[in-house]
Order: C-alpha cells, then sequence, then structure tokens
C-alpha cells in the first residue's frame, strides 16, 4: 500500500464518520489503516508516520471501547492530521515529504490516544529506551483503565455490544462471524508458534501471528467484548515488539503466547455460548480461569520483568563471524550505528563483501525454511452442503424408481434404454462427487498433535519427534470431527507410556530421540490411520498378570499375543505403574474403542517388546453410504451391512443341532453357531418356519457370530443411511434405514444388538 | 345464599376459561371415530394420503412404521392405537397428517379431514375431568362453535414419545 491510498483511506472513513462515531466499522477501517500507516512508516524509516499510525490505532481502539472522554476533539485532531498528511504530498513508494516537528493537530490526537506527544530526538529509534517506556506508561495506563472497566462489567451478554438486554439478532450474526473467524485465526496462530519456535527469527511468521490477533483484537473491541480484547492487545503487544526485535523470541515467550491463545479459543468459545444462550438457549455458568493471571504475565514480560535468554538460532552478523569474514568487533561496530540493515552497513564499510553478505542471507533464509503454501477454497456453510448431499440421494432414488418402472422396461426401446443408462451413470457420478464435497484433509487433525506432542513431551520430560505421513488423506468431515478425540488420547498414549525416558533410551542402541511416527492412507474402501512409536512397546507379561487380576482371563488360559494386545481396550484396564497427570487411569482406550466403533471402524494393535508399538485404525470412506446386502424374511425387507457377513448357506437338516442350555445351534463345518430365528425375534408371521427350506447368513460383529435365517437373498448395494431420530436411539436390532429402489424404507439390522437380543431370549427359555 | 354460590360458580368458569384463551388461534379439525378433534394449524406440516408403511420390529403398538416422506424417514403413529380405541379398516379418507415437533417430524394416522376452523378466545372451554376415553392431559381445550364441540388437542404432549421401542417404558 503507497501512501497516497493510505490517506485516502483514512479521509474516506473520516467523511463517513462524525464526532458521535456511530459507524463502527469504520472505526475499525481505521485502526487497520493506522497499523498499515505504522508498518508503512517503519519501512521507510519515518518516526513521525509511525507515531502517527501508533496514535490512530491507540486513539480509535479507545474510541470503538467508548473509552474516549472527548471524541469532539478526538476527531478534529484526526481530520486535521489527516489534512497535514495529505499537505506533506508524496506518491508512490517512496516517504513523502515529512516535516521536522509534528504539527499541534498531530500531537493532541497522540495525547488524546494516550501516548506522549512525538518529539524526534535520536530519529525515535526502535532501541530508544524512552519510546519504550512512553509506550509501557501508556500500556499500563490503558490496561488498568481496561481493568477498572471490567471491574464495573462482568463479562456476561449484556455487555456484548454493550447493550443491556438480549442480543439484537443482527449483533448475534456478527459475532458468530467473529467467533467462526476468531477459531479460525486462532488454529492458524498456534501452527505458526510451533513453526516459529524453529526459526525465531523469521519475521514473516511473527507477522502471520500478529496480524490475526490483531484482527481479533479489532473484532473484539468492535463487539465490546473487554476480555478478548484485553487478552488480544497485550499478546499483540508482545508480538510487536518481537517484531521490531526487540524481544528476542525464546520458547518461553512461544509459551506465554500459546498460554493466552489458549484463554482466546476458550474466551470465544464462551462468546458464542453466551450468544448462544442470548437467543434462548440456556448455558451454564463457566468461568474462565487465567485471564488475569495470563494478563499479569504478559505485561509483567512487556515490563522486561521475564529473563531474556541468549537466542538460540545464529543471526547474521553471528554467522559471518562464525564464517571468520568479519570480526566481532566489526559487527558491534556497525550496530552502533545500525539504521540500515547490517548487510548494508559492512558492505558500506568495506568490511566485507556484497557476495559474503547475499550468501549468508541466503543461508539465513534456508535455515528458516520454506513456508507450505495455502489452497484456496470457498467457504460453504455445512448445512447448505448437507441439503445438497440430501437432494443428490433423493435424485439417485427417483432415477432407480424410473429405471425400475415395469412400464418403462416393457417398453424396449433401445434409445430409451441408453438414455436411462447415461442418466444413472450421470446421477452416480454426481453422486461421488457431492459427497467427495464432505471430504476433508486430515492435516488440520494431525497438525494439532504436533502442539499435543509438544506440550506432553515437556510434561513427561522425553525428547520425541513427531513424524506426520498421508496429511492430504481426505476423510469425511463428520468422521475427521471424531476422530480427534480418540487420536489424540493415542498419541498421548505413545508419549507418556511407548517412548521411553532418555535415560532409558540410552541403555539401548535406539536414537536418543524418540519418534512418533502419524501416518494416513487409502485402502481398498477404507482409510486406516496408523500411529507408530519406537518405544517399549506392550508388555505381554503384565498385561496377562493385570488380565488375570481383572479376570478377563483364566490362570491357565492359553491366549495369542495379539488376543493379549487387544486387552489394553478392556474397560479399566491399565498397566501403568504410576497414574500421572497426562494418563495411566486406565480409562480411555475403551472409550477410544467405542468411539471407533461408533464410526464404523476398527482398531488393531501390533506390538513388540522393546521395538514399539503400531496402532492402526480402519475406517470407512464415508459415513453415509454404506455396502448392504438385501434379504427377504416374509414380505418384509432388512439390510445386513456387508462388513458383518462371514458367509451365506442353505443349512441341511443335519447340520441344525439343539445344543442344551444354548438353544439352537448351527453345525459350519465343525463349528457351533448359535441360529437367529429373525422371523421370531422380529415376528414376522408368513416368513419361512423350517431351517432346511430358508437360508442363514453368517454373522460375525463384536467378536461374535451367530447365524440369521432368512429367507431369500435380494442383492448387495450401496446403502445411503438415513438416521431414525433419537426416538429409535435405544432400539436395539434395528441400526437405521435407507431408501430402497422402489422407494420404500428398508430397516438395517444391528447385527450386534440382534446377537444380543437373541442370546438373550435363549437364556429366558432355558430359566423358564 | 344461593346467589352468592351462583356468583363464586360463574367466577370459577370465568377464570378457568381465561386459562385457556391462549389456546385461540386456526385449528385444522378431523375425525376419528365419532369426535371431531382439532390441531394447531402451526404444528400441521402437511395432509399425505396413506401409504406403504415399512414396519419397525419390536416397537410399541401405536407405532404404525415409518415412511419415505421425499427422503426423509419420519416414524408414522396411529391415533387411535394411541387413545386406546380400537382400530378400524383404512377408507378411502383415512391419511395422514405430518406434524411438525420440537426435534423432528411425525406421522399421525386419522380417520378423516374436516377443514380448519377459527377458535375464538370466547369459544373456549377448559377440558372436562372426566369422560374422555383418555387422559385429560392430551387435551388443549374444548372449543365450541355452533353445530359442534371440538377436542382440540395438545401435540407436543400426544406426541412426547422419547423410545419407540416395545421394551421401554
Amino acid at each position: 500500500m503507497d501512501y497516497k491510498s493510505l490517506v485516502d483511506t483514512l479521509d474516506d472513513c473520516l467523511a463517513t464518520l462524525d464526532e458521535r462515531f456511530s459507524d463502527l466499522a469504520q472505526i475499525l477501517r481505521i485502526t487497520e489503516t493506522a497499523g498499515q500507516l505504522r508498518d508503512f512508516g517503519r519501512s521507510c524509516d519515518s518516526a513521525l508516520l509511525e507515531a502517527i499510525g501508533q496514535g490512530l490505532d491507540e486513539l480509535y481502539s479507545k474510541i470503538m471501547l467508548d473509552d474516549c472522554d472527548k471524541p469532539g476533539e478526538a476527531y478534529a485532531a484526526t481530520r486535521a492530521t489527516v489534512d497535514h498528511m495529505r499537505a506533506w504530498g508524496g506518491s508512490g513508494e517512496g516517504a513523502p515529504d515529512l516535516p521536522d516537528a509534528a504539527p499541534e493537530a498531530v500531537n493532541t490526537m497522540l495525547v488524546l490516544g494516550g501516548l506522549p506527544p512525538f518529539t524526534n530526538s535520536g530519529d525515535a529509534a526502535p532501541e530508544d529506551p524512552e519510546g519504550i517506556e512512553g509506550l509501557n506508561a501508556a500500556l499500563a495506563e490503558l490496561a488498568a483503565a481496561a481493568e477498572a472497566q471490567k471491574a464495573i462489567e462482568s463479562f456476561t451478554v449484556a455487555n456484548i455490544g454493550q447493550s443491556p438486554g438480549p442480543v439484537p439478532l443482527e449483533d448475534q450474526e456478527i459475532i458468530s462471524e467473529f467467533v467462526f473467524e476468531s477459531l479460525e485465526h486462532l488454529e492458524a496462530v498456534e501452527q505458526s508458534l510451533i513453526d516459529l519456535e524453529d526459526n525465531p527469527e523469521d519475521k514473516d511468521l511473527i507477522n502471520d501471528i500478529f496480524r490475526p490477533v490483531h484482527s481479533m483484537k479489532g473484532g473484539a473491541g468492535f463487539l465490546g467484548v473487554t476480555e478478548i480484547n484485553q487478552v488480544a492487545h497485550e499478546t499483540e503487544t508482545l508480538l510487536d515488539r518481537a517484531r521490531k526485535g526487540q524481544l528476542v523470541v525464546t520458547s518461553s515467550i512461544i509459551d506465554l503466547v500459546l498460554q493466552s491463545i489458549d484463554i482466546l479459543k476458550q474466551l470465544t468459545e464462551k462468546l458464542s455460548l453466551c450468544c448462544e444462550a442470548a437467543s434462548g438457549k440456556t448455558v451454564a455458568e463457566w468461568p474462565i480461569i487465567g485471564v488475569d493471571s495470563i494478563l499479569s504475565q504478559l505485561r509483567n514480560t512487556l515490563a522486561g520483568k521475564a529473563p531474556k535468554p541468549k537466542n538460540p538460532s545464529p543471526r547474521l552478523g553471528e554467522m559471518l563471524v562464525e564464517e571468520g569474514r568479519v570480526t566481532s568487533e566489526q559487527i558491534d561496530e556497525a550496530l552502533d550505528l545500525q539504521d540500515a540493515p547490517l548487510g548494508e552497513i559492512l558492505v558500506k564499510t568495506g568490511a566485507v563483501s556484497e557476495q559474503d553478505v547475499s550468501e549468508a542471507l541466503a543461508q539465513q533464509k534456508a535455515r528458516a525454511g520454506a513456508k507450505p503454501a495455502v489452497s484456496g477454497a470457498v467457504k460453504v456453510d455445512i448445512s447448505k452442503l448437507d441439503a445438497l448431499v440430501n437432494l443428490v440421494g433423493e435424485l439417485v432414488i427417483a432415477q432407480s424408481l424410473v429405471d425400475q418402472n415395469q412400464m418403462v422396461r416393457e417398453l424396449n426401446d433401445q434409445n430409451l434404454t441408453r438414455d436411462i443408462l447415461l442418466l444413472s451413470k450421470l446421477t452416480k457420478d454426481m453422486q461421488d462427487r457431492v459427497m467427495a464435497l464432505r471430504m476433508m484433509p486430515i492435516r488440520q487433525t494431525f497438525q494439532k498433535m504436533n502442539r499435543l506432542v509438544r506440550d506432553v513431551s515437556r510434561k513427561a520430560n522425553k525428547n520425541v519427534d513427531l513424524i506426520l505421513q498421508g496429511e492430504e488423506t481426505e476423510l469425511d468431515k463428520t468422521v475427521i470431527e471424531q476422530i480427534g478425540d480418540p487420536l489424540i488420547h493415542l498419541v498421548r498414549n505413545s508419549v507418556d507410556h511407548g517412548i521411553e525416558s532418555p535415560e532409558e533410551r540410552a541403555k539401548t542402541t535406539k536414537p536418543p530421540v524418540g519418534r512418533i511416527k502419524l501416518n494416513a492412507f487409502h485402502q481398498g474402501e477404507s482409510i486406516v490411520i496408523e500411529i507408530e512409536d519406537d518405544g517399549r512397546g506392550l508388555n505381554c507379561k503384565k498385561i496377562r498378570a493385570k488380565a488375570i487380576a481383572n479376570g478377563l482371563l483364566g490362570p491357565n488360559e492359553l491366549v495369542t499375543d495379539d488376543q493379549l494386545h487387544m486387552m489394553i481396550f478392556a474397560p479399566g484396564f491399565s498397566t501403568a505403574d504410576k497414574v500421572t497427570d497426562i494418563s495411566g487411569r486406565g480409562v480411555g482406550m475403551d472409550v477410544v474403542k467405542r468411539n471407533i466403533e461408533k464410526l464404523r471402524g476398527r482398531i488393531d494393535v501390533w506390538s513388540q517388546e522393546g521395538v514399539g508399538s503400531r496402532i492402526s485404525i480402519r475406517l470407512p470412506l464415508t459415513l453415509a453410504i454404506i455396502d448392504g446386502m438385501i434379504v427377504m424374511v416374509g414380505q418384509e425387507k432388512y439390510i445386513i451391512p456387508t462388513t458383518s457377513i462371514r458367509e451365506s448357506l442353505r443349512p441341511e437338516k443335519e447340520q441344525v443341532v439343539t445344543v442344551k442350555n444354548r438353544g439352537e445351534m448351527i453345525n459350519v463345518r465343525g463349528s457351533l453357531i448359535p441360529l437367529i430365528r429373525t422371523h421370531r425375534l422380529f415376528s414376522i408371521h408368513d416368513a419361512l418356519q423350517s431351517v432346511d427350506e430358508a437360508l442363514v447368513i453368517v454373522v460375525e460383529e463384536g467378536g461374535q457370530s451367530a447365524c440369521v435365517m432368512v429367507d431369500d437373498l435380494l442383492g448387495q448395494q450401496q446403502i445411503v443411511i438415513k438416521s431414525l431420530g433419537d426416538r429409535f436411539s435405544n432400539h436395539r436390532g434395528i441400526a437405521g434405514a435407507s431408501i430402497l429402489g422402489d422407494g420404500h424404507v428398508g430397516l438395517i439390522m444391528d447385527i450386534n444388538g440382534v446377537i444380543g437380543l437373541s442370546s438373550g431370549r435363549a437364556k429366558l427359555a432355558i430359566q423358564a | 345464599m344461593s346467589d352468592s354460590s351462583t356468583v363464586s360458580g360463574t367466577e370459577a368458569v370465568a377464570s378457568s376459561a381465561n386459562e385457556v384463551a391462549e389456546y385461540a388461534g386456526m385449528y385444522l379439525t378431523f375425525g376419528l371415530g365419532d369426535e371431531i378433534y382439532g390441531v394447531p394449524i402451526l404444528k400441521v406440516r402437511e395432509i399425505i394420503g396413506l401409504m406403504d408403511f415399512t414396519r419397525v420390529p419390536m416397537s410399541k403398538g401405536f407405532l404404525k412404521g415409518v415412511i419415505n416422506l421425499r427422503g426423509k424417514v419420519i416414524p408414522v403413529i396411529c391415533l387411535r392405537q394411541r387413545f386406546n380405541m380400537p382400530a378400524v379398516d383404512y377408507t378411502e379418507e383415512t391419511c395422514i397428517i405430518v406434524i411438525e415437533t420440537d426435534q423432528d417430524q411425525m406421522g399421525v394416522v386419522i380417520d378423516s379431514v374436516a377443514e380448519v376452523v377459527n377458535m375464538k378466545p370466547e369459544a373456549l372451554e377448559p377440558p372436562p375431568v372426566f369422560g374422555a376415553e383418555f387422559s385429560t392431559d392430551f387435551i388443549l381445550a374444548m372449543g365450541k362453535s355452533a353445530e359442534r364441540i371440538f377436542t382440540l388437542l395438545d401435540m407436543d404432549r400426544i406426541l412426547d414419545i422419547r423410545d419407540f421401542s416395545a421394551s421401554a417404558v
């Protein structure tokens, strides 16, 4: 942005505003432009423009918060300042023709913004201690003012938008948009922060963090949400220092910023809850802890009370010294004079050649590493997408209705047959495409693990490297949302229990840094997610002992190692010697397994003691479609998920045996499998009664097998699952519904439930 | 003595009449057995003809099954059975009214649709304590017109069925 367009924008905003400052959107625009002006001033070494930018930003942040006692003066001063700026002229990239001293209006504006008047002494270099002190004083003042304000208003719905009573509908919309955007910003910031830890010198990264925090601050101020505004403001100030190079980015600073990001996240979530509460829904009191503490920590760090450890990554000067091209005295000399980039000064003073500097700079950039590209995307409301998915589902059904219509079939027209075939191909393609819209790369979920591994490994004093693979693999959005928690649990387990402590690792031949690999890939019709670590692996002896103690296993029962490994998913099962605050309570793995099963997935464990373990989660491509076998029982049609079917057979009379206390069984190649008479369980009267006339389908789910008796198989097809709603959620025996080709509803059998129900019945019958 | 008791009696009627005044509005009326019932028109999403139900095994008796309503699977109950009235054969006039509940839509099988009537506050009376074939909990109020009396139904309560499975209480 050049100088002229900045002035134009400001002019524009002021033209629409007046002394009452009622148009908040324009105020927000001014603070944004002010930020750009500040950057512009810095880029062309103009302390005056930088000060004006800073001043406008502060002043209009105050106005936004309704914290400015002299709005009339403020408007006049701004007006005059902008007029001055226009008079200084200037066009294009270069700096305008600036006066040495600030005009009266500028100083008035600065004072109103809570800043000291502008002085041109020492060119107000960034290192100017007075300038920092002034800023600090202003900060303290601002913080105090904000604190006082907070004391009066507690963070309730009433102060959203600073209007008592229910939040108007338009405001709710703005708030929910703000919440949505903020949460997105915070995600991005978190990732950048993790990257920043590796490249603390990367100004672009700091800027990437600074900008979203800044816009959050602005947005929160605009909405009058003081707590978010305050935390964002202090964080922004801290980042601003880092950006100017006044503050060395250390991991303690990153920790602090991460903490405030967490608090901002919580506050934003709370805001969205409050907003819902205002629309009639009730929310429980949910105090956010740590706002005050994070504010004071941020302020302490700003005031320089926190230690400033040495910069961990090499700076240009240090690198040149390292390479022996210059002496450290020359660098110090150059730094004393620094008003241009260090490299330029060194070249000017003849200490090094231009080539040396550019080589070193290139190297510095290479060390910082390349940033990942961002993909272009359109945001679409999920409800719109779901509506489209539903509509296409209906289209597919309508198409198959036409296709299967007897009259149409009898027409026997070649053209018509061809057209219908084309139509069905197009609808199928369209359905695939629409389903693909719901698919999202798993990247975000994987990247969250970076933060988790970092936090947990620090807490557990372990060195862990997380390797991510297959981040591009796409999964259904619902699956992505629900896979997050189980993954967090598994990764945390790997760090806490899997990876050994550095001392333990030193005793083995393993590399000192533990390795956890997260991988996602397609395999056939499913998606596999693997969590692999090179830690100590599962201890079979311990598991065995624990399983016997818990009564899961008889003392002399023979089981394979694989079966033992699966025991870790039993409820309340933990072999950890001590319970840490990270994990080890034995709750969790069973929840993980249940959640995966809810997504119709499967979980498997591979482990070798001393080598490591690998947990693989196998999930269906989408939740909305399954492969199903349509069966007839009497006149009723049911769908059995193909994944549960092992085989189907027509049993001979001899295969049917009645086992005492266990009811009817079918002998399938030597193993006895209980028979479920579906027609009895479902009370279907017109079904085949004798087993040797009917068919049985051998099904298996949850480690149990059964023979489900049906009259006939109608064929296998893709089934679009429809929910039956909450009123059927406890209905055992029926898992869901689907609309069949003839337009009727077909019910999907809940194999697990059917097996449970029929074994319950058998037991009752025996007792009677 | 008799005067004062009459006065207090009228007062009681007046005050309870006020209690039901809030139910004034448009009602869709329909026949079920010998009676005419009404449901608030705002609850009615549409009226559809009978279609084939898919029976849901192991569910409550009054649940006729589920149907495909333009791609949505919705449950359909028989109002006669919900009110413990004897079942009858379906006729040409039998139809399903689709009711919009807080959480979903539900179909209700009734004998025949009648008309839409506007119930003024003064035409409403509180439900009788005795005499109905079913619990008065299901009744909002009684509505009177020149020719007949309507039983205005509280669909929220009638359709407040948390669980359709037969084993549920």
